[in-house]
């Protein structure tokens, strides 16, 4: 896998090198001027990953991350209040320094099963749900899309996201929906043991997470924020073994 | 231990006096007023705070962030709970009235924020690597260093931007040498200089004496590890 490091501070650098090393990353370059980094990633689509920090003078992590959307780019920060609008970029992941080898490999392998997730078994739906499946509920739901009643399997559904006045479906295979509704009413139709909501504007399906760091859920390849207010009931959902 | 004790209940007062007379090294001053004590804090040095809630007409609300950087305590008859919020909260908050296993209880949880460094983060992240253990530990004194160095004339000048910026480059390092008291009192600070709290000069002594003292450290583990700067 081919990496960069973007990071001003020197220590940082040297720590993030380190790993790279460590875990046999290809790396490609070391920036402690995002400037100049941002001019190099122009120059190639050579690069599969990026470990960014955000706060750095002249131009931030997000700076970056809006002139390059299509980038993997796992975040490494001290600032734990931009997770959210981190994840919103779609990031691979969100780690707070000082990193620890530990952190910094789950992190590669969500890149890795991003990058390609058929060959990486963790990208099958895991059993991660502790909930016991009810006879009684809904196998599929109907949504009204363009004055058509559409039929969705709820077991096709990973991840649904508030966007507006509407919400968007998203679907293991097929076409993404959009409909004209609200999170609170399409979950008022979900069997409460298979989705949950982890965030204000999203709910996930819980059969399809793979795993759950403190601050996001990786499912289906994306890395879906999860807020304080919805982690117990997530957690209370899920077969834990303590 | 010096502690400062705002208060402005005579008998609580004569009550501090008494237990602190019995107790073995403990020196005491007391005030009446937040101003007062403001003024105290930046003149002299204490260990900790013990503070009422209200004093007349003015509420510790007002006050808190002239501590900030000094351990302190709520003594009082009914404490506010909302305090445990404040971006620095009192270590613990008492009833009245005050006693003397209160002040030993204050003093040792005081005495337990006193930090022990070590470098066993570096030391994890190099693998036994002693070239690339001695490039990072050089790093760190660098940085702390020229932390300690310009914070000073970036306060005489009120570069306030300029003091967010180093302070922020600082934080996680004192996570990385185990000194999570800074580590957080580096953290409030930056919250407070962004969000326009005014930094009582006690604060400023004490981002100071922090990073002295996380240099001692660095330079007796440079010592007593024989790392070298390549």
């Amino acid at each position: 896998m081919n990496c960069i490091i973007v990071d001003d501070d020197l220590f940082y650098c040297k720590t993030l090198q380190s790993f790279c090393e460590r875990l046999d990353l290809n790396l490609l370059g070391v920036y402690s001027d995002p400037v100049k980094a941002l001019s190099a990633l122009s120059e190639t689509d050579n690069v599969d990953l990026v470990f960014l920090d955000i706060h750095m003078p002249d131009l931030s992590g997000f700076d970056i991350l809006k002139s390059n959307p299509k980038l993997n780019v796992v975040i490494s920060t001290m600032d734990e209040s931009k997770a959210i609008e981190a994840f919103d970029y779609n990031v691979v992941d969100y780690l707070l320094k000082p990193v620890t080898l530990d952190r910094f490999i789950r992190a590669v392998n969500r890149a890795k099963e991003r990058i390609n997730p058929s060959k990486n078994p963790a990208a099958t739906p895991a059993p991660a749900s502790g909930a016991v499946p009810n006879k009684n509920e809904p196998k599929e739901i109907y949504v009204n899309v363009n004055k058509r009643l559409v039929k969705i399997v709820l077991d096709n559904i990973y991840l649904i996201e508030a966007k507006g006045d509407y919400i968007l479906i998203k679907l293991i295979e097929g076409k993404n929906q959009v409909v004209h509704t609200t999170l609170k009413s399409i979950m008022s139709k979900l069997p409460e043991n298979s989705f949950v909501r982890v965030h204000r504007s999203n709910v996930v399906n819980i059969k399809k997470i793979v795993d759950i760091e403190d601050s996001s859920i990786l499912i289906q390849g994306e890395v879906v924020p999860i807020s304080k207010t919805y982690r117990d009931d997530l957690l209370s959902k899920l077969n834990l073994i303590n | 231990m010096k502690f400062l004790y705002i208060e402005d209940d005579e008998i609580d007062i004569k009550s501090c006096k008494m237990l602190c007379s019995g107790l073995e090294d403990v020196q005491v001053d007391i005030v009446d007023d937040f101003e007062k004590a403001s003024h105290l804090i930046a003149e002299r040095t204490f260990d900790f705070v013990i503070s009422d809630q209200r004093l007349g007409l003015d509420s510790f609300e007002e006050f808190w962030h002239q501590l900030l950087g000094l351990p302190y305590f709520i003594l009082s008859n009914s404490p506010n709970e909302n305090y445990r919020n404040l971006l620095q909260p009192p270590l613990e908050m008492y009833n009245k009235p005050i006693t003397g296993n209160t002040i030993l209880e204050m003093m040792q949880r005081v005495k337990a924020l006193e930090p022990s460094p070590n470098l066993e983060y570096a030391e994890m992240i190099t693998g036994g690597d002693k070239q690339l253990l001695s490039e990072m530990v050089f790093i760190l004194k660098r940085q702390f260093e020229e932390g300690r160095q310009r914070l000073p004339d970036l306060q005489k000048n009120n570069e306030i931007e300029e003091i967010i910026q180093v302070v922020h480059k600082l934080i996680s390092k004192f996570t990385v040498l185990s000194m999570e008291d800074s580590f957080s009192f580096f953290n409030r600070v930056e919250k407070c200089l962004r969000d326009n709290i005014e930094l009582n000069p006690y604060a400023y002594k004490r981002l100071v004496s922090d990073l002295e003292r996380g240099n001692d450290f660095i330079n007796l583990y440079i010592e007593t590890h024989e790392l070298h700067n390549s």
